[in-house]
């Protein structure tokens, strides 16, 4: 996926929009991701599968 | 000396619980690792450095949302389904771009997938729309007072519901006058169940706060 420099820029000058996502959102978020990881990944990159 | 200090030292074998957030590896401040640092160790299953990642750049992706959408329910299905697609993808990303463009740019083609899909469905909002507030055919058997009670409060939630995103709005209209259930939906509009019913919660609180007061019969 190639960014051009404006498209760059937008979203650099995003970072000053300042606005604060849920705190619940975020974690609740975070702790789906962990899991979509945790189960693509296992524990360690080198477990194999259980059985 | 502490009880605890004792009980470790009569049983090693017992471990205190694991905190909700692992701390990080000793050997220096995962803040100060790279990027690439970082996913090599979220490919070695390293939660400490998943919780690093997400920190770092899941404000930033946020903010662009929020600069192109302007709403934050819309903004937290496109945080959402962005990071999903970082998180399911990351395993393919073999550097060739900074991890921020790479981001970005599953964040932008994202964002206006969604304002394409928005432009589609404001269309189908504006058809609904007439339906979803025409007077019930039992309205003939109310009384004048209750004909104007809910009058207004038609026009209320009417302003409600502009107050709204256009995907919301349509999500209520299908859900609440054409009755397709949650499944039906999200075949429809491609989100999830859960954005799906997270919006329908907050409209439905907007409506009643709109509601409320002008209405002669509670209704269950």
């Amino acid at each position: 996926m190639e960014i051009n420099p404006d498209e760059l820029r937008e979203f650099l000058e995003a970072d000053l929009v300042g606005v604060r996502a849920d705190p619940e959102f975020k974690e609740s978020l975070r702790r789906k991701l962990w899991t979509l990881v945790r189960t693509k990944y296992g524990r360690s990159g080198s477990d194999p599968d259980p059985d | 000396m502490p009880r605890t200090d004792g009980v470790r030292r009569a049983h090693p074998e017992i471990l205190p619980d694991p905190p909700a957030h692992p701390a990080p590896p000793a050997g220096g401040s995962l803040e100060q690792q790279s990027d690439q640092e970082l996913l090599e160790g979220l490919r070695r299953g390293s939660e400490p450095h998943f919780n690093e990642l997400y920190a770092r750049y899941f404000q930033r992706i946020y903010n662009f949302c929020y600069a192109r959408l302007r709403n934050h329910a819309d903004v937290e299905e496109i945080v959402q389904e962005t990071f999903t697609v970082v998180f399911r993808s990351v395993v393919s990303y073999r550097g060739q771009s900074s991890l921020l463009s790479w981001i970005y740019g599953i964040a932008k083609n994202t964002a206006n997938n969604h304002l394409r899909r928005a432009k589609t469905q404001e269309m189908r909002l504006e058809r609904a729309e007439p339906e979803a507030l025409a007077p019930l055919p039992s309205m003939a058997t109310y009384t004048p007072e209750e004909q104007l009670d809910l009058r207004r409060c038609t026009e209320a939630i009417n302003e409600k519901l502009a107050s709204v995103s256009r995907w919301q709005a349509e999500i209520f209209v299908m859900r609440h006058v054409e009755n397709l259930s949650i499944r039906e939906i999200s075949d429809r509009t491609q989100r999830t169940s859960d954005a799906i019913r997270s919006s329908l919660y907050r409209v439905k609180r907007l409506l009643l706060e709109a509601a409320g007061p002008t209405t002669a019969h509670s209704s269950a």
